[in-house]
């Protein structure tokens, strides 16, 4: 059967792009509880440092670093996949 | 010119949509301009995108849900008691980040509560947007001093001639308020003496200028507490990121 080129990229990026985002959630899964609870909370729910502050109780300078780290994690774990 | 250094520390705050304007502004010249913060920039950049894509499939556990609304439904002071500081250099780094992600954004200051009592136009909540953008500066960039002394002795005299009247220069290091410096801000049109104290890793702002009108400033706003008084014709404001408890007490042993 005759398949139009263009097509079939694009069925294999959505594969590749299917297991890079399996591989980042399992990344995300793997991170500390501290570290995924804020990440959650900013990249999926997409609260202010300041709501975070309030809702996981700890000072907004903490939410920064546990972000932080947990960025660096979910990228460093990333490039390990 | 910002250096990689800051630029890389803002990224993620620029991400995060947590700079205001000029700062948003600095970030993306720097990031025109240099050959290495873009990668750092487009990594974390795709980062955040391929997680918001993760969205529909993760999403937080239900307390945690409803920790988050209940929270961000409250009213947005929150009682800060005691709490664990973080003991390493992150817990400075990160209230030196914070300081940046905040900016000098007014909304807080100009609320009708904050100017209660203020029958003197709005000179007030100008004061106050200016202490709170002196304060941010003052832990962004390296003006944090102009005489870094622990010495009341040294920075009391250091004043003569830069401003125009005596700032009392007390120092509380023995109750756990060490005096660090001071510097000469410009505040309400005029120099004004700052003095520069801290509080385990909490850096304290204290303007000192002579007038006969109270400073109304609010309890808090941007994150940041303020404490106002004015005592012998004296006006005085503290402003940290200590918790308002705590820097009450920093007033209290200044009265």
């Amino acid at each position: 059967m005759h398949r139009p080129a263009g097509k079939q990229e694009n069925v294999e990026e959505r594969l590749v792009e299917n297991s890079k985002l399996d591989a980042l959630r399992r990344c995300v899964e793997a991170l500390p509880v501290e570290h995924r609870e804020i990440i959650v909370m900013r990249e999926l729910e997409e609260l202010s440092y300041r709501e975070i502050s309030e809702a996981a109780g700890v000072p907004i300078g903490t939410v920064m670093s546990r972000l932080s780290r947990g960025r660096m994690r979910l990228l460093d774990c990333m490039e390990e996949k | 010119m910002m250096t990689c250094k800051s630029a890389l520390s803002l990224i993620e705050p620029y991400l995060d949509g947590e700079l205001d304007a000029a700062q948003k502004a600095e970030v993306e010249t720097h990031l025109n301009e240099c050959a290495t913060c873009p990668a750092a920039y487009r990594r974390l950049s795709e980062l955040g995108t391929d997680l918001r894509t993760l969205a529909p499939r993760y999403t937080a556990p239900e307390q945690l849900q409803r920790r988050v609304l209940s929270a961000v439904r409250r009213e947005a002071r929150v009682k800060q008691g005691w709490r664990l500081m973080p003991s390493s250099a992150w817990a400075i780094a990160a209230s030196v980040l914070l300081a940046a992600s905040l900016g000098w954004n007014v909304k807080l200051l100009q609320s009708p509560k904050n100017t209660t009592g203020n029958t003197s136009g709005d000179t007030t909540g100008e004061v106050a947007q200016e202490i709170l953008s002196s304060h941010v500066r003052s832990l962004i960039g390296a003006h944090l001093l102009d005489v870094p002394s622990t010495e009341q002795h040294t920075v009391k005299p250091w004043f003569n001639g830069k401003v125009d009247y005596a700032p009392d220069v007390k120092d509380f290091a023995a109750a756990g308020f060490p005096l660090i410096g001071g510097r000469v801000d410009y505040i309400d049109r005029r120099p004004v003496a700052a003095l520069v104290y801290k509080r385990r890793e909490h850096v304290i702002n204290l303007f000192v200028w002579p007038s006969n009108s109270p400073l109304a400033a609010p309890e808090a706003a941007n994150g940041f507490n303020l404490v106002a008084w004015n005592k012998a014709g004296m006006n005085y404001c503290a402003i940290s990121d200590l918790n308002q408890a705590e820097l009450r007490q920093f007033a209290g042993l200044y009265h």
